[in-house]
């Protein structure tokens, strides 16, 4: 734009049929001014800027309505004086442009609705979206407008309602009673793999593509629908292309004044992945639940209830680990055919069923050596065998006691294992005599202890879940078990003393499982407890 | 010791450094079934950084239970099928008590300190 005066640029006529001066130009904005002032509209009047040759350069503000607002936010007088291009600079070239310079040419009046404005600007909305309309008056144009700020609004909440219908699987449709009519969402559609150029389909559709097992949801919901048309919820599966889908559906009836249904509201979620994550879950629970219940099963089974052995009164006592109900501890307490009993404790490391299963083989495994005469070094010997052969995974500790009634001898060995515990009166003795744990070394060779026993001597043997603790030496452990154990002795009769030995001890690592046998050697090898 | 270090108990650390051709790694605090998975991989990255020659030091252990007696076997085992050696410093008093009681000390070499391990070591080209 060259510079230069204002007033002497203007060329206010349309046309060339009309010449008024320019004192009739400003006349006439004086009067275009008054009209806009009393009007409720953001309204401006603009005159042409015309080149020598009369072509439009440019158009400028002569009259601007109060309630006049433009893109930077501009009002009414302020607006007076600017330029179109010069203002925005946008409009050259656009829709807006073009019907500006064709109203001035036909005098026809148009609207440019919708008008999208782009600026580069900082406190420019982009795009603002506009509907203007011009006429042509008196040598300029009479442009007035409206910001569609409330329809970007719609639009905005509309492509929310978009995104939380695609994020949220859900679509919703409504069916009309009255003139069998409906109307779905986009997502609808892409619930059911419906094109949404076939329109959405009749509610009596759903029991044909109902998994059949289903069919009589979809009945009971329609009439109850019908019928008390309180909301109402169903879940089933649908045939979507190749599929099946899991939908739930909420819907309710609208009634008229009268009480009539009018319409059906239904909102549907596809929950497909939901469903699908739910009965996997409920499936892992239930195998739990199951694996559960097997372990217990098979603790009883491998640990049964106590059998009388002649010559000894018997007490054990198996505290699983908090945390898992299958452990690795094991006890045997039986009574050999030849006048001698087998008494063992042992400990397999882990808990779980490979840790049980490894248990029940050492415990079947030293029963039998037992019976086969073999002696607690013999045995653990080829339990130590056994684990390297067959469960190399498994670390073992066990101590192994064969006793004889008749010179009440007791010939035990250790693998690894904690102390026995001898009480004899009221004094704990540690019977230690120590050998590797099992199925750790190819070659390895135990050696067996021998101790006479007196009426009445009560014999402990444990796993380490009872004496261990953060913190603290075993053998401190073991002496706290021992100081125990030497308080409760001389509170009861012998006959007693078992059971109430047993109660006294509780586990100190309850991480842990934990296993306990008492023994009391009886004064009279006949007695059987 | 009192009781005073139960409170600390659930606290592991484990600590790496090496020492010539040997890594020297510390465990503090508790192994047992609870930090089996941190302290089976510590051993492994200890295995893949220094090699099968390795000084493991318990004495700032507070627990050693069973199962995790065993990983302490397993690494013994691996470093002598890798060629090479595992030694464990301990004392009988305390939480390794354990590597006395299941007779582990008889075969597996256990030392008082650090540097006893090392000086034991058996010795290997330096270059």
């Amino acid at each position: 734009m060259s510079g230069g005066d204002r007033i002497l640029r203007l060329h206010p006529a349309s046309g060339q049929s009309v010449d008024s001066g320019e004192s009739s130009v400003e006349v006439m904005a004086g009067l275009v001014q008054a009209m806009l002032d009393a009007a409720p509209i953001q309204g401006a009047w603009v005159m042409p800027i015309r080149d020598q040759a009369g072509v439009i350069l440019d158009f400028e503000v002569l009259a601007a309505s109060p309630e006049a607002r433009d893109i930077h936010n501009r009002t009414g007088k302020e607006l007076v004086g600017l330029r179109t291009l010069e203002a925005y600079p946008g409009i050259a070239g656009s829709a807006l442009w073009d019907a500006y310079l064709r109203v001035m040419e036909t005098g026809e009046v148009e609207d440019v609705d919708p008008y999208v404005h782009r600026e580069d600007g900082d406190d420019v909305p982009q795009p603002s979206t506009y509907g203007v309309h011009l006429a042509r008056l008196q040598g300029g144009l009479l442009t007035s407008w409206v910001r569609h700020d409330r329809h970007d609004r719609e639009e905005r909440l509309s492509a929310r309602l978009l995104h939380t219908e695609r994020l949220g699987h859900l679509g919703w449709g409504h069916w009309s009673l009255i003139t069998g009519e409906a109307e779905w969402s986009d997502q609808l559609y892409v619930i059911h793999g419906r094109d949404p150029a076939e329109g959405p389909f009749a509610l009596e559709h759903y029991r044909e593509i109902a998994h059949p097992d289903d069919v009589p949801v979809v009945e009971h919901a329609l009439t109850t629908l019908t019928s008390t048309g309180g909301p109402h919820e169903f879940e089933i599966r649908i045939r979507v292309r190749d599929e099946y889908r899991h939908i739930r559906a909420t819907a309710e009836v609208s009634r008229d004044a009268g009480g009539r249904p009018v319409e059906i509201h239904g909102v549907v979620q596809d929950v497909t992945d939901w469903r699908r994550t739910a009965d996997e879950l409920a499936e892992v629970t239930q195998r739990l639940e199951e694996e559960s219940q097997l372990t217990a099963r098979l603790q009883s089974i491998i640990l049964p209830v106590q059998d009388a052995v002649p010559g000894l009164q018997i007490g054990v006592r198996y505290f699983p680990a908090e945390t898992a109900p299958l452990g690795g501890d094991w006890y045997q307490a039986i009574h050999l055919d030849n006048e001698e009993a087998l008494l063992a404790v042992g400990d397999v490391a882990g808990h779980g069923l490979a840790a049980a299963s490894a248990m029940a083989k050492l415990r079947h495994a030293i029963t039998g050596l037992a019976f086969a005469d073999h002696d607690p070094a013999q045995i653990l010997v080829a339990l130590n065998r056994l684990l390297r052969r067959m469960r190399p995974d498994v670390l073992a500790t066990s101590v192994v006691a064969r006793y004889r009634t008749k010179d009440r001898t007791l010939r035990w060995t250790h693998a690894g294992h904690p102390p026995m515990l001898l009480v004899r009166g009221h004094k704990v003795h540690r019977l230690l005599h120590p050998g590797v744990l099992l199925g750790v070394f190819e070659d390895v060779t135990y050696s067996c202890a021998e101790i006479r026993l007196e009426p009445d001597d009560l014999l402990l043997m444990f796993t380490d879940g009872l004496i261990e603790r953060p913190g603290r030496d075993l053998f401190e452990g073991l002496d706290i078990l021992s100081a125990a154990i030497a308080e409760t002795v001389p509170q009861v009769p012998p006959q007693d003393r078992v059971a109430a030995v047993m109660e006294a001890l509780a586990p100190s690592n309850t991480g842990d499982d934990t296993c306990i046998l008492v023994a009391r050697i009886l004064p009279n090898s006949l007695e059987v407890s | 010791m009192s009781d005073l270090p139960n409170i600390s108990a659930a606290e592991t650390t484990f600590a790496a450094e090496s020492s010539g051709s040997i890594g020297v790694l510390t465990v503090r605090g508790t192994l047992d079934f609870t930090t089996h998975e941190p302290a089976t991989e510590f051993f492994d990255k200890a295995f893949a950084q220094f090699g099968p020659n390795l000084v493991v030091n318990l004495l700032e252990l507070d627990f050693l239970d069973s199962r995790a007696t065993g990983l302490l076997v397993t690494c013994w085992k691996r470093a002598l099928d890798e060629g090479g050696w595992l030694a464990l410093v301990a004392v009988e008093r305390g939480a390794a008590r354990a590597l006395w009681i299941t007779g582990l000390t008889s075969h597996v070499p256990v030392f008082p300190t650090v540097e006893d391990a090392l000086a034991a070591a058996p010795s290997r080209d330096q270059e």
